[in-house]
Order: C-alpha cells, then sequence, then structure tokens
C-alpha cells in the first residue's frame, strides 16, 4: 500500500502544480482556463525544438516559457478586452473553445507522435520503504507547495496582491480607482501561460509527450482545484496529491484496476455535490 | 477538410450530451489520446441566458473557423505516376486514419509509390492501377462512407493497404456482404483478423504479444514474463488466447496478466504489482506514445534492470526512439517486418523497398514496409489472373492464392479462404542503441498455432 500512496502522490503532485496554475487564473482574473495545459504544451514543446537545435537547456527552457507567455497573454488579451465584464460561464467558454481548437491544431501539426522532450531528474532523491521516489517528484511536490504558500501571502500581503484581488472581483471600480485593470489582467494572463510550461515540462518529462496527452492533463487539474473551489490555493495542493494517490491505490487492487482513470471523476462529482448541499432545490436549478 | 470540420463538430456533440460508453469508444480514446467523456463529463458550464449563448456561439465558430483555417493545409495527394500503361485501368481504394486522431500516413505513401513504379513499367498485364486513399477524419460516419464512396461509387476490385483505426471494426462486415477483399497495411483492432474478407500484411497486437512472450522466453530465457493490456473492446479474451498460445508453445507460464483501463495514460501503479508479481520480464500492449510514458515510469521505479520491457511494435518507431533515447536504453521493441534501422538499413532484403523509398522520397518506417507489401501482394495476385478483373474474381484470386514469401515477411502471405486471417505470426527484434534501434535477432520468432 504504501508504494502505491508514495508514487501516486508523486503523479498528484503534478496534478496540483497545473491546478494551482487554474486556481491562480481564476482568482485574478475570474475565469475557469481550460485551454492552460494546451499553452503549456506548445511551449514545451518549442522549448524541445530548441534544445534539439542545440541550445542550451537553460536558454531552450527560457524560450518555451517565453512562448507559453505569449500565448497566454494573447488569449488574456482577447478576454480583457472583448470579454471584461463577462461572468465566468462566458469567459470559460471561450477558453474552453480554444481548448478545443488547440486540441484539433495540435492533432494537424504533430499527428498524435510523440515529441522528444528533454527528461531530466528522473533519478532517485531519495526512497519511502524501498520505492524511490524521484527527483523530479521532489521539485514537483515542493513547488506545488512553495507556490501555494507563496502566492496566498503575497495575494493578502502585498499591494500588488490587493489590487490584483480588486481587479478581478470588480474591475471596473478597481479601474475607477485607478488602477490599470487591463494591464494586471495581462500580467496574470502571460505569468500564468509562462508557469505552464514548467508545469508541463515537469510532468512531460516523466510522462507521455503527445500533444493531446499533454493537453488533456487538464482535466484532473480540474479536479484538483475544484477541491479548492478555485479559490483556496491550499486545497488545491491537497486535492491534486489525493486524487493521484488514491487513483494509485485503486489501480494497485486487482478488482478495480482497470477503472483507475475514473478517480477524478468521482472527485468531480462528489465535491460538486458537496457545494450544493446548502442550496434550496430552486436556487440549485 | 471535412474531417476537421466533424472532429469539431464531434467535441461539440460531446460537451452537450456524455459520449457512450461502449468499448470500442474505450479504444478510441487509447489511441486518439483524447478523452472527449472525460471533456463532456464535468466543470463544463452550460451557456443559459440568450447573451451567453450568442457569445457561446460566437466562440464555437470561431473555433470551426480555426479548425476548418488549420485543415486547409491537408489536401490529397494528387496522383504523381506518368503512366506507361494504356489499358483500362484497375481501381483500388484504401482507407487511411490521416487527421483528427492519431495518423497513419505512411502505408498509403508506400502504396501510393510501389503503383506508381508498377504503372511506370507497365502495369498489371498492361492496365494501370487507379489508386485513391481517403482520409477517415478519425470519424465513424465518414468511415462508412468511405467504404461506400471505394466499394460503390468508384467500383473498386480491392482495399490495399489502407491504415484506419477503425476501418475493420466499423466496415468489417460491408466488406464481407460485398465480397471485396481489404489488404491493410496496417491491422490495429482485433476485427482486422477476425474478418472474413480482411487479411493484414503486419501481426497486429495480439498477436504481437503472443509473440513477445514467446521470444521473452526462448531467446532471452525469461522464467516469469507478465503482461499488461488494455480492457475492453474483447482484449481480454483476446490476449487470454494468445497468453494460452504461447504457454503451450514454450512450456513457461505468464506469471501475472494486467488490464489498464484504456484511457489512462499513467502506468506506476501496474509496474509495481508486476514487481510485486515477480515479474522478470514485462510484455506492455500500450498505444504508441503511452509507452513512452511507461518507459519513464519503469525508469523512475528504478525497475528496468530487474524487470525489463519488451514493447509491441507500436514501440518500433524512429520518433519514439529519440524520445526515449536518454530514459530507456536498452529497451526491446518488436519488429512486424525486417528492421529498416540501424544496421537493418543495409540488410540486402530491403534493397527494393529501400530503393522505392529513395525514389519517391519517403522515409523508410514499420507502416510503410506494410503499406509497400499489400500493394507487392496484390500487384503478384492480380498479375496471375486470368479474365475480368472485379472484386468478386480478385476476392476469389486472394482466397485460393498460393503463399507469397517477402524477405520482409517472416510467414509467407496468405489470405485464404478461412472466416479469420493471420497470414503474419512473425518478428524479429530491435534494441535501443543511443537513440537508434538496432536489430538483435538474425531469425524470426513465430507465435504457432
Amino acid at each position: 500500500m504504501l508504494q502505491y500512496i508514495v508514487t501516486g502522490l508523486a503523479t498528484g503532485g503534478s496534478y496540483a502544480l497545473l491546478g494551482l496554475a487554474l486556481t491562480i487564473t481564476h482568482r485574478a482574473t475570474r475565469t475557469v482556463n481550460f485551454a492552460i495545459a494546451g499553452i503549456g504544451t506548445i511551449g514545451t514543446f518549442a522549448m524541445s525544438w530548441a534544445d534539439s537545435q542545440g541550445l542550451p537547456f537553460a536558454l531552450a527552457l527560457l524560450l518555451g516559457v517565453a512562448v507559453g507567455g505569449l500565448l497566454g497573454a494573447l488569449l488574456g488579451s482577447v478576454l480583457v478586452r472583448l470579454f471584461g465584464e463577462a461572468s465566468v460561464e462566458t469567459k470559460s467558454v471561450v477558453t474552453i473553445a480554444v481548448f478545443v481548437s488547440l486540441l484539433a491544431l495540435g492533432g494537424l501539426v504533430w499527428k498524435g507522435k510523440a515529441v522528444a522532450v528533454p527528461s531530466k531528474l528522473l533519478s532517485p532523491a531519495f526512497r519511502v520503504g524501498g520505492t524511490p521516489v524521484s527527483q523530479s517528484s521532489v521539485v514537483i511536490i515542493s513547488l506545488a507547495v512553495l507556490l501555494a504558500l507563496g502566492i496566498s501571502f503575497a495575494l493578502s500581503h502585498t499591494v500588488m496582491g490587493k489590487r490584483l484581488q480588486a481587479v478581478s472581483e470588480r474591475s471596473t471600480t478597481a479601474e475607477l480607482l485607478g488602477i490599470d485593470s487591463r494591464r494586471y489582467g495581462l500580467v496574470v494572463w502571460a505569468v500564468s501561460g509562462a508557469f505552464s510550461v514548467v508545469a508541463i515540462w515537469l510532468i512531460a518529462s516523466k510522462s507521455a509527450t503527445e500533444f493531446s496527452g499533454l493537453t488533456l492533463y487538464v482535466i484532473p487539474a480540474l479536479a484538483a482545484a475544484l477541491v479548492g473551489l478555485f479559490h483556496h490555493l491550499g486545497w488545491t495542493v491537497v486535492g491534486g496529491l489525493l486524487i493521484g494517490a488514491l487513483r494509485s491505490i485503486v489501480a494497485g487492487t486487482d478488482r478495480f484496476q482497470r477503472y483507475s482513470s475514473v478517480v477524478p471523476f468521482v472527485f468531480f462529482l462528489a465535491i460538486l455535490l458537496w457545494s450544493q448541499r446548502n442550496k434550496r432545490w430552486d436556487e440549485s436549478r | 477538410l471535412s474531417g476537421t470540420a466533424a472532429l469539431s463538430r464531434n467535441y461539440f456533440k460531446h460537451l452537450r450530451q456524455p459520449a457512450p460508453a461502449d468499448n470500442l469508444e474505450g479504444t478510441i480514446f487509447m489511441l486518439a489520446h483524447t478523452n472527449e467523456a472525460q471533456l463532456s463529463t464535468r466543470g463544463i458550464p452550460a451557456a443559459r441566458s440568450g447573451r451567453k449563448r450568442k457569445y457561446a456561439l460566437a466562440s464555437i465558430g470561431i473555433t470551426t473557423v480555426a479548425a476548418l483555417a488549420a485543415g486547409i493545409t491537408v489536401g490529397p495527394v494528387a496522383n504523381a505516376a506518368t503512366s506507361k500503361a494504356k489499358g483500362k485501368p484497375i481501381k483500388v481504394g484504401s482507407i487511411a486514419s490521416l487527421t483528427g486522431g492519431p495518423s497513419f500516413p505512411e502505408a498509403g505513401v508506400a502504396v501510393r509509390a510501389y503503383f506508381a513504379e508498377v504503372n511506370a513499367k507497365g502495369g498489371i498485364n498492361g492496365r494501370p492501377i487507379d489508386y485513391n486513399e481517403i482520409d477517415d477524419g478519425f470519424d465513424t460516419n465518414k468511415l462508412a462512407a468511405a467504404a461506400r464512396q471505394i466499394v460503390d461509387q468508384r467500383g473498386a476490385v480491392a482495399l490495399v493497404g489502407s491504415a484506419s483505426v477503425l476501418d475493420c471494426a466499423i466496415n468489417g462486415a460491408y466488406y464481407d456482404q460485398k465480397g471485396i477483399v481489404s489488404i491493410p497495411g496496417v491491422g490495429i483492432l482485433n476485427q482486422c483478423f477476425t474478418t472474413k474478407s480482411i487479411a493484414p500484411t503486419n501481426t497486429g497486437q495480439y498477436t504481437g504479444l503472443g509473440v513477445n512472450i514467446v521470444f521473452a522466453a526462448t531467446t532471452l530465457k525469461k522464467t516469469a514474463p507478465c503482461v499488461l493490456a488494455g480492457a475492453g473492446n474483447g482484449g481480454e479474451e483476446a490476449t487470454a488466447s494468445v497468453v494460452a498460445k504461447a504457454e503451450a508453445q514454450t512450456g513457461v507460464k505468464v506469471k501475472s496478466t494486467q488490464f489498464y483501463p484504456v484511457d489512462t495514460h499513467e502506468f506506476t501503479a501496474f509496474l509495481l504489482k508486476a514487481k510485486d508479481a515477480g515479474c522478470d520480464v514485462l510484455m506492455p500492449a500500450v498505444s504508441g506514445p503511452d509507452l513512452i510514458a511507461l518507459e519513464k515510469e519503469l525508469t523512475e521505479l528504478g525497475l528496468r534492470d530487474k524487470m525489463p520491457t519488451v514493447q509491441l511494435a507500436s514501440g518500433y518507431n524512429v520518433a519514439f526512439g529519440g524520445a526515449l533515447k536518454d530514459v530507456a536504453d536498452g529497451l526491446i521493441a518488436n519488429s512486424e517486418f525486417l528492421p529498416f534501422t540501424g544496421s537493418g538499413a543495409n540488410d540486402p532484403g530491403l534493397a527494393e523497398f529501400n530503393a522505392l523509398a529513395k525514389k519517391y522520397k519517403f522515409a523508410p518506417s514499420a507502416f510503410g514496409e506494410g503499406g509497400y507489401l499489400a500493394a507487392k501482394i496484390f500487384t503478384k495476385v492480380v498479375s496471375g489472373m486470368k479474365g475480368d478483373v472485379t472484386a468478386a474474381t480478385v476476392a476469389k484470386a486472394f482466397q485460393s492464392m498460393k503463399p507469397i514469401a517477402d524477405p520482409l515477411l517472416g510467414t509467407p502471405y496468405v489470405f485464404g479462404p478461412g472466416a479469420t486471417h493471420q497470414p503474419n505470426f512473425s518478428s524479429r527484434y530491435v534494441q535501443l542503441k543511443n537513440g537508434v534501434w538496432e536489430p538483435i535477432t538474425k531469425e524470426w520468432t513465430s507465435l504457432k498455432g
């Protein structure tokens, strides 16, 4: 059992990392960005291309991150300009449209083929009960935890963080108070796009490196973000780790292993039901 | 182009309603890595008010336009042959998955090149071959329409070198009914090997798995081989059947057989379970890119020495070799045909295939070998026919053909009159050495029975 939990937590760390990017984007821009993993994947593939051309790894990674940031800003500028005051649902539908477009485009460009993504840090950092925990898993989980703590602190204790919250909750009011809401929005989109490249690269270095597979990592990440109700960063991390561990435990059983991929959906369902627990019939419809 | 539109249409169809959860869908998911059911399931808010709906519709419009615009780059490839053959053309078709999911263009390219070469040399008994390939767009409706277009409208006499993920499952019964034969270059689903009118040139995943067990037991001298196969679409039965055959042939018992959900991309728990079962070699039946995930996880768990894997032919792919260079050196994979990489590139058996690839400027690949063989075998069988060349007479010629040997094949190809066909049940083996697949066997390994 222990080995399944340990390895499951490592996978769950990846869900948490991407889930964090979703939660941060949602908190700052009131949008559930379904396209986030797609943007991260394109950036990661740009990085891999640069790496294969002989560019030093750090420079290649920087290039990939820049591509992700640019794409994030591009999507953000569409949303900020055209859908500034629109509801969460509307803005999220736009990102779904982009997500589906990216899946189609990615299919045409990479044709379902694997891309050689530089894999680093696969050697074990330490062992838990004989099961090796790779350096990459350690980096992923620590990054998730540090980011959750750091961003939570920044949002509530810095001027920039408070302005961001203001922009996200009442963008017109914030603007009247002299905050350039468009610029803040764009910065968040660019940063989340850039961050998604790092997240997807870390995921890709230990998983399949094919466009749609990586783009669909958004699904367990959504489940993780939902555990934090798209607001609480700490719970998002906990959610990601929990889903990863549970999935691994289920896959380790004889009877249920072939249904292990259902785990994120069980979470979706449970949390949605739980979040509606106090709603009266009319309201919740 | 329309395939792309159908794809985006399908996505939105799935966003509105839950996807049907039959087994075939499961296989599609595994191969496509796109789990539309997952998209549809949760978290996608429905647009309610008129204004919202307008935005949603606008977004859908944008998506479709984007997808269509992207589709423009994928056009039909012109029939390039300048033909010396002047007789009435022999019409041949094929269906391939080119857009909308995993893409298999290699077989069709090789078939086109081979037929162009035949035509340039005077065709089949003076008649040129008129070949056209239809993209199934990974769409079941389009697949059914494509088969009818080839058989009814074009009046093709056979399907040669098809490489479609779902063709055998969707159109098998139709080919049976029409009495037309199909010789796919890439047979993927089990139905490609259990339909009266279909006999692919390749081994396929199930027989391939059986051959791998034989190889592990006899050549690698392993005593505790284990299997990891996909659940659903008859995978359990087909796996059990080849496992039983391999056990009977080698006397080595398979230690454990696991089934993974076909939409998973993570295998760590399955690898741990195999290790706990005491496996000394693992035979995964995983689709293309997923095997990269599996190999990375094997490395991460430090199990590569204790429990190496023997991958199916889906692993024998130049790009995968590159992608796995740093993580899975020493990995062994099955080659359904004569290996074409590393020192295998100079194998005299490949001279004709390599010359064709060079002349028609395509990169040699396993799927290309499959297509090439399908075209070559078709040409040989039809060249030997007397009288009318129709779907019925071609089918008869295939059913009564003599086995055709080829250096690319471990077992001579024969279609035969049976209700099921497995003409290819042999493999060579290749090993990843510094990113290049190097042939490691000089003999063919076969699954008997």
